[in-house]
């Protein structure tokens, strides 16, 4: 454990190394800023409450869609699980849905809802089809055995949940919650890029591209990262103790 | 009273069951038949899993099973007790640790059910079925892995935890079976 930490550790030093080596050869802050400037930059944005509150709405909103998505996409899997009707009505919606361009989502919720609620959206559309395709998936290949004894049983709705469905499903629901929470990150930061609402990290990413800004740039970039990981990491727990 | 009037049950044009009827009034009844004859097809007919092709399952409305399937069915990750309260409401845990404890030793109690023997695993499946407020309680093949030490006292368990309900028992060995109205399938 102890050893495979300083490995890691020592790897993502060579790395550091490597890129502010790069930057120095590049000697041009705006084409390349390196790991010194760009902690630099980040110590900077941290100085300010604005940079805080920025991080907190844009985070709050990609979590707010990632619960709808996630509560919209289970909530039809069920259904469609349940009604071969609902399953054959959404089918080619859902496939419509994942392989439309999230850029063209982003200029619809503009169009719809305006700036403020694009990270919402986006980041709920793009949930949405991960937890309904994997849970449904998951729901198919519940033994039927233990249905056939939870009806025979009358089992109580809840206990059906807790003892033949959430065993099954654990693996789907992790692999879901890990995913959706990465890409509802990337397309709410996206979507702020191109929608710029107020006070959030993808208006920081697109003031410090207007600016020339590279290093801030990159210090936005890092908090988006590092925002991604803690939430990930945060519900993967939650989910796990959950399922536990 | 179940009654089965002239069933008939086929499977990927296999026939199962052919124009099969019998009564089951109350009291224990031993389903009898050679392999593949179609016992347990009858017991899932009369458990409404399946529906005939042909003829009807006549039974109350309303009418409560408690089964014990071919299979243990159990809920392998969770613990005894857990698996008997998990489909019993009714039963507190103190009756059911009682219970477990008339067929399986002291220290299984502790374990998962999935880390049981094969014996243990239909014992517990046997437990499970006994212990549920039902009207007719159905087992399929309960002593399958049982050596004669344990058949005997599940037999014991399950007469003394009948209660009057109408029992129907599928085995291929009739031992201490023997005061059990027999209904043949062939």
């Amino acid at each position: 454990m102890k050893n495979r930490f300083i490995r890691t550790s020592l790897i993502v030093l060579i790395w550091l190394v490597i890129w502010q080596v790069l930057s120095l050869v590049v000697n041009n802050s705006v084409l390349l800023s390196g790991p010194v400037d760009t902690v630099r930059a980040l110590i900077e944005l941290g100085s300010s409450t604005s940079f805080y509150i920025s991080v907190g709405i844009t985070v709050g909103k990609v979590l707010l869609g990632f619960l709808t998505g996630m509560i919209l996409g289970s909530a039809l899997s069920v259904l469609s699980y349940k009604v071969r009707i609902v399953r054959e009505f959404l089918s080619p919606f859902v496939s419509v849905i994942k392989s439309i361009p999230i850029v063209s989502f982003i200029i619809i919720a503009l169009i719809w809802a305006g700036s403020s609620n694009v990270t919402i959206i986006v980041s709920s559309v793009i949930s949405f089809p991960i937890f309904y395709k994997n849970l449904l998936e998951g729901l198919q290949v519940i033994d039927p055995k233990m249905t056939e004894l939870a009806k025979v049983y009358q089992m109580k709705t809840c206990k059906k949940i807790r003892y033949i469905y959430l065993p099954s499903l654990s693996s789907q629901i992790k692999s879901a919650v890990s995913l959706a929470i990465g890409m509802a990150f990337r397309g709410g930061i996206t979507a702020e890029v191109v929608g710029q609402p107020l006070r959030s990290i993808g208006n920081g990413l697109y003031r410090s591209k207007i600016n020339l800004a590279t290093s801030e740039m990159l210090a936005w970039t890092l908090v988006a990262v590092l925002s991604a990981f803690l939430i990930e990491r945060l519900i993967s727990f939650i989910v796990k103790k959950v399922l536990k | 009273m179940i009654e089965l009037k002239n069933v008939s049950k086929s499977f990927d044009d296999k026939k199962v069951l052919d124009s099969f009827s019998a009564v089951f009034d109350s009291g224990e009844y031993l389903l009898k038949g050679p392999s593949g004859i179609g016992k347990t097809t009858c017991l899932r007919l009369i458990l409404g899993l399946i529906e005939p092709d042909e003829g009807e399952v006549i039974l109350a409305s309303g009418t409560r099973f408690a089964v014990c399937f071919q299979e243990d069915r159990l809920f392998e990750k969770e613990s005894l007790l857990t698996n008997i309260l998990a489909v019993n409401d009714n039963v507190s845990e103190e009756d059911a640790e009682k219970a477990l404890l008339e067929l399986l030793p002291a220290d299984s109690l502790d374990k998962k059910a999935g880390e049981l023997s094969g014996g243990m695993k239909r014992r517990l499946a046997v437990i499970r079925a006994m212990l549920h407020d039902s009207d007719c309680v159905i087992l399929d093949e309960p002593f399958t892995g049982l050596d004669d030490e344990a058949r005997t006292k599940t037999i014991t368990f399950i007469k003394e935890h009948l209660n009057g309900r109408l029992l129907i028992l599928t085995s291929h060995d009739e031992r201490g079976l023997e005061d059990f109205s027999v209904i043949s399938i062939d």
